[in-house]
């Protein structure tokens, strides 16, 4: 999978109209000569043939070699690095906001079925997936920071400065989440197993906390999973408006300048990292459910 | 057909969201009536003025009046994403029934294919589409539909795939109606329903992504009156002219929420068996 995802990655940038060598040369600010491009051509190894082109570099990916950086001249891998904890401190807080919201919203609005609270649990539902994450941004950001000055404006290092990039990114999925876990509660509240329960003289709150709750979950986890990845890609737009110094950033600016190289790496690690939070719910859903150590490799997808 | 819309009318999501998708389609294709001034007209004596008479939602950093911006820029976000979706779904049910109906290599080819594309975190390759092909409104609609095709075309497929056993279908072709016909008289009217729920169900989505692209300066380039565009440009005047930055965002999240509405009760009405959508629960 992850090698003919790198095989996209790779004529992605071949197949564009744009000649790598001049890409290069642009960026390095090298006035674009015939002659200059000839040896650009030549340095970069787009003289030979594709196949081999392609198997060189697959053969330096597998390295994590992604080359040097037409821009800065560095090693790509080590400023992905560099810019990666940045991202995954965005990521992973932005899915605390979603468990720290969502489960309690989504417990409460299925409880209260029907009233004001679940109207409006819905109503905030509707909104919460229709928000443009920047624009969300910039309104958080205008309230908190520069009209009542409670946090830092832009930037990274403390707490404070996690705090609203992270909610900005989470906020459509705790819309999601505390909608998917609302219904899936009601449904389990309607299976027979929960009258039995009753009908054993379990405590309505027994039947709820531990036995109903438990089962809702198992999608819950799914959904929180998957959308591990969606953040991670959602994080370019949100890194973008707090100038959160992450690879969203790095990236965007690799796209406006062309920076093949850099383009590529940022591609395939996040590709890799959708593909890794798809299989780690896999294996965590297998766990959460034991009805499924049966069928082991029955991919439930 | 009556029933169906008297069905739909009945919910009130679909009266929502239809009441609000029409005004902005109308105040669209009345832009050039409805709005006070030319959208790109700059004269920046008038720069970042408040909302007055002559300019109710006040003007940009370039003395351009806003409320017209908003009025053309409905155009924009909302034409392109409704063009995008109509390519991207013609493109999918001719992928979809090829690979669906014909079956064999054809079919393990594309869903291969599929495979492959899916494994991508959309917004991402649509950004590195859009970007490598160059900063434009027709590259970034390119990308759009190089992106959306693929998880549609499978789910067309899979529905392909359980129409062509349906004794209809398995009729026709003993009657020796040519592949084409089957599939384009028999197995396509079949299908158009899903079609239109996925489409309006994923509307809303598109222009979030064609903004957001649009907003990282991808897209729709000045002086085109866009609404991502807006919040782009808005953001060096936050502190002193909030309205600048709220208006647009607030249009996209109207058109993005009524769209919503719409494919959620469009969804309840073709499939009565379904309660509520996505958002809506049990």
């Amino acid at each position: 999978m992850l090698a003919a995802a790198s095989l996209v990655t790779f004529l992605l940038v071949h197949l564009v109209p744009v000649d790598p060598a001049e890409a290069y040369l642009q960026a390095s600010k090298i006035p674009v000569t015939p002659s200059a491009v000839a040896a650009a051509r030549m340095e970069l190894g787009l003289d030979q043939p594709w196949a081999v082109q392609f198997a060189n570099w697959l053969w330096r990916v597998l390295h994590a070699d992604f080359g040097f950086s037409y821009l800065s001249r560095q090693p790509v891998w080590q400023e992905m690095m560099t810019h990666m904890p940045a991202t995954l401190e965005l990521t992973a807080a932005a899915i605390c906001w979603v468990m720290m919201l969502a489960l309690p919203i989504g417990i409460y609005t299925a409880l209260k079925r029907g009233t004001l609270a679940d109207q409006a649990g819905r109503l905030f539902a509707y909104i919460g997936a229709s928000l443009p994450s920047y624009w969300i941004g910039y309104l958080l950001l205008y309230a908190f920071a520069l009209r009542w000055n409670l946090l830092p404006v832009t930037g990274s290092g403390t707490f404070a400065h996690l705090l609203l990039p992270s909610f900005t990114l989470a906020l459509g999925h705790i819309a999601i989440v505390s909608r998917l876990l609302r219904s899936t509660l009601l449904e389990e509240l309607n299976k027979p197993y929960v009258l039995y329960a009753r009908a054993r003289g379990l405590h309505e709150r027994t039947i709820f906390w531990r036995h109903v709750l438990r089962h809702a979950l198992a999608p819950v986890v799914t959904a929180i999973g998957m959308s591990a990845g969606h953040l991670l890609a959602g994080a370019v737009l949100v890194e973008n408006v707090f100038a959160w110094p992450g690879l969203g950033r790095y990236f965007v600016t690799a796209v406006f300048s062309r920076d093949y190289p850099v383009i590529q790496c940022y591609v395939l690690l996040l590709t890799a990292m959708f593909v890794g939070a798809n299989l780690l719910v896999d294996v965590v859903q297998i766990m959460l459910n034991p009805r499924l150590h049966a069928v082991k490799g029955g991919s439930r997808r | 057909m009556r029933v169906f819309w008297r069905n739909l009318w009945k919910r009130h999501e679909a009266r929502v969201g239809g009441i609000i998708l029409s005004l902005v389609l109308l105040a669209a294709l009345f832009a050039p009536w409805l709005a006070p001034h030319d959208p790109t007209a700059i004269d920046l004596s008038l720069k970042l003025q408040g909302p007055s008479w002559d300019y109710p939602l006040g003007t940009d950093h370039l003395g351009r009046c806003v409320l017209s911006r908003l009025l053309y820029g409905a155009q924009v976000s909302v034409g392109v994403a409704v063009l995008v979706m109509g390519v991207t779904m013609l493109l999918s049910l001719a992928i979809g029934l090829l690979a669906g109906y014909a079956g064999g290599w054809i079919d393990a080819v594309l869903m291969r294919i599929c495979d492959v594309l899916l494994a991508f975190p959309s917004l991402v390759l649509a950004l590195v589409l859009a970007g490598l092909l160059g900063q434009g409104l027709f590259n970034m609609i390119l990308a759009l539909i190089l992106v959306q095709w693929v998880g549609y075309a499978r789910i067309i497929r899979g529905l392909v795939m359980e129409a062509r056993q349906r004794l209809y279908v398995q009729y026709a072709r003993v009657a020796g109606t040519s592949p084409l016909r089957i599939m384009t008289s028999h197995l396509l009217p079949g299908l158009l329903p899903q079609v239109m729920v996925l489409a309006s169900l994923d509307l809303g989505s598109v222009i979030l992504s064609m903004a957001g692209l649009s907003f990282l300066g991808l897209g729709a380039q000045p002086p085109t009156a866009e609404w991502g565009g807006m919040i782009s440009d808005s953001k060096a005047y936050l502190l002193g002219h909030p309205l600048l930055m709220a208006a647009p965002g607030f249009m996209i999240v109207l058109v993005v929420m009524a769209f919503n509405l719409l494919g959620d009760a469009l969804q309840d009405s073709f499939d009565p068996t379904r309660q509520g959508g996505e958002l809506d629960g049990a």
